[in-house]
């Protein structure tokens, strides 16, 4: 026989529970108590249930003697953990193979709980998830969605907040060359290009969406071809005819849409940031790579020699091991990269002469001046 | 643990103060910020951690300042301790309307379980503590949280509630069913459960929400008429437009859903 601590609810008992004594005989259960209790109630007559707060407490509760309200009407509460133990075990001996459960709330209760708990949590968390790692495939597709007037519009804001501070200069050698490559690439292309010089000496060339492309004086200076810059400008026409700025812009938007939900700013703070940082950006591997290979495919199409492109991007690596210039870090530069070049160079060619440009390459230099 | 005993008398009728009448070296713990006034003799020391004096070391006492944190108290306790030669007062002032009810832990068993914010004063002694929702469906739906106050000790503790509190003691097996958020405090014993209102007619456009917190016997229950996030969110829809903007939450459509849910947020 073992003894342990309880409170007891009940008639006769304090209406917030007595602290009473229990002693847990074969029989049942016997209140040693400075109330008054009468009666011994058998185990057979004890309900047992895992009850309270977060069910940490252990209820047996019984009919009292009198019947007056029917149904359980007395019930002692433990919550001391050895209590609960003891209890467990005596009933395990007196009555083998009962189970203590706790109280379950109904089917429907529990349904629409869950059901809650889904919608509100469950589902948004895998929502952003979802966004988060399938970011560039929705960047993708929502980028490809945008008509071509409405991606000229935002080119045309994009490069009327940048164009001030650019430094546009025009050399009218330079730019007749950057002119007249440009068009004979672009032909056929629903955008309508331009290009402009900027005095600028780190080597580097960018675009920006709607057919916007800049090339710095560094890059011409550093090129020792015409088929060089040809090269660097099938590239960058490339990044806008596959629409990889809106990619990365749609990209990055969409993982600070995320990041907003996550943090729970929906001022469109982010949105705005991200749309900030949009002159930062710098592509994907991926997005290089089909450039590239693209870029190639291009400048064979215009006759010119897409030799020119490789030889401008190796020189460029080889430079990475002097200095870094801009262009590296918005074009990373891997072995990867240039093997792929060297790959599928001889395929383009294959079969193709091209006449070589005819310009100068002392006059455009000098031009620059 | 030595208890204080303490003499106290509650002024006012919804918005209600309390002043504590402490004995010479008989001391009192205060919640941060609620102080009202203090007469002479009374000195204010404030404690890292909760004040109940019996924690050991500095780990200890990292870990009740940690708990006070989680239920939204500051991590100082301010302790009023009378070290004048006579009886000097000290009174404590409810946040909001509201009423402030006493509890003698002694006569309840020893624990019990607050809302947050909840707890106001206590003779000290008293130690608060965090009791952990376990059950997902009651921390999400059940109006309180997953996070609620637990007070231990045997001597007076004094909680506070918004509108018109009652209390009332739940027989075996006695159920009530509770508009979630008005829950103030429970005694251990009471199973707290939360439980679908019936028909989707009713949880849609009943205004009560989905679910009802439902708190069966035996035990002391203490609810509250007017939760204080309902009356914020009155006052708050009556305030003139465009002086606040409306509170960005954490996730997709929380708003929306913690209306339907909640069911106390009208």
């Amino acid at each position: 026989m073992s003894r342990v601590p309880a409170t007891a609810f009940g008639p006769g008992f304090a209406s917030a529970g007595s602290k009473v004594e229990v002693d847990l005989s074969d029989y049942g259960l016997r209140l040693v108590t400075p109330e008054a209790f009468d009666g011994e109630p058998p185990w057979s007559h004890v309900k047992a249930e895992k009850r309270g707060f977060n069910d940490a407490q252990l209820m047996l509760s019984w009919s009292g003697e009198s019947r007056s309200s029917g149904g359980s009407n007395y019930a002692l509460m433990l919550s001391d953990v050895a209590a609960i133990a003891a209890v467990r075990a005596k009933l395990k001996q007196v009555q083998p193979g009962t189970k203590i459960g706790a109280t379950k709330a109904d089917a429907t209760t529990r349904a629409w709980s869950h059901a809650m708990v889904w919608i509100g949590l469950i589902a948004p968390l895998m929502l952003i998830v979802a966004l988060v790692i399938y970011s560039k495939e929705i960047a993708g597709w929502a980028a490809g969605q945008m008509p071509i007037a409405t991606e000229r519009q935002l080119g045309e804001k994009l490069w009327a907040m940048q164009k001030p501070g650019l430094g546009i200069v025009q050399r009218p050698v330079v730019n007749k060359m950057l002119d007249e490559i440009g068009t004979k690439l672009t032909q056929g292309s629903p955008y309508k290009y331009e290009f402009h010089l900027v005095d600028n000496k780190t080597v580097n060339a960018f675009a920006m969406p709607g057919g916007f492309v800049v090339v710095h004086a560094g890059l011409i200076e550093r090129a020792s071809s015409a088929e060089e810059v040809a090269g660097v400008l099938a590239h960058e026409v490339q990044h806008v005819e596959k629409r990889h700025s809106l990619k990365a812009m749609a990209h990055s938007l969409g993982l600070g849409i995320a990041a907003s939900l996550i943090m729970g700013d929906v001022s469109g703070g982010a949105v705005v940031g991200a749309a900030q940082e949009m002159s930062r950006l710098s592509f994907s591997r991926e997005s290089e790579t089909e450039a590239d290979l693209e870029g190639m495919k291009m400048l064979a199409r215009a006759g010119i020699d897409p030799t020119g492109l490789k030889t401008f991007f190796r020189k460029m690596s080889e430079d990475t091991k002097l200095a870094l210039p801009a262009i590296l870090s918005s074009h990373p530069a891997s072995e990867d990269r240039f093997a792929l070049i060297d790959r599928e160079l001889p395929k383009t060619v294959a079969g193709k002469t091209f006449a070589p440009l005819p310009y100068k390459w002392d006059e455009i230099k000098a031009g620059l001046k | 643990m030595a208890m204080d005993i303490i003499d106290y008398k509650i002024f006012g009728s919804e918005t209600q103060y309390i002043e504590l009448e402490l004995d010479p070296n008989e001391s009192a713990v205060g919640e941060a910020g609620s102080m009202f006034y203090m007469e002479s003799g009374i000195e204010m020391d404030t404690v890292f951690g909760d004040g109940s004096a019996n924690q050991g070391g500095f780990f200890g006492k990292l870990m009740g300042a940690g708990k006070r944190l989680v239920t939204g108290e500051s991590l100082f306790t301010t302790v009023y301790e009378n070290k004048g030669p006579g009886k000097a007062k000290v009174a404590f002032g409810a946040p909001y309307p509201g009423k402030i009810i006493p509890v003698d832990l002694s006569k309840i068993g020893g624990t019990l379980i607050c809302q947050k914010d909840a707890f106001l004063c206590a003779a000290k002694g008293v130690s608060i503590g965090i009791a952990f929702q376990k059950k997902l469906g009651v921390g999400f739906f059940g109006g309180e949280g997953f996070i609620m106050q637990k007070l231990e000790g045997d001597g007076m503790a004094f909680i506070h509630a918004g509108g018109t509190m009652m209390k009332r003691e739940l027989a075996v097996g006695e159920t009530l069913r509770v508009d979630t958020g008005c829950l103030v405090s429970l005694q251990p014993s009471v199973q707290y459960d939360i439980q679908y209102v019936g028909k989707i007619k009713t949880a849609l456009f009943g205004g009560e929400g989905l679910f009802f917190a439902q708190l069966q016997g035996p035990g002391t229950v203490i609810l509250q008429s007017l939760p204080f996030s309902r009356l914020a969110s009155r006052v708050f829809a009556a305030a003139p437009a465009g002086k606040g903007g409306g509170g960005a939450s954490g996730l997709v459509g929380g708003s929306v859903l913690g209306g339907l849910i909640g069911g106390d947020d009208d």
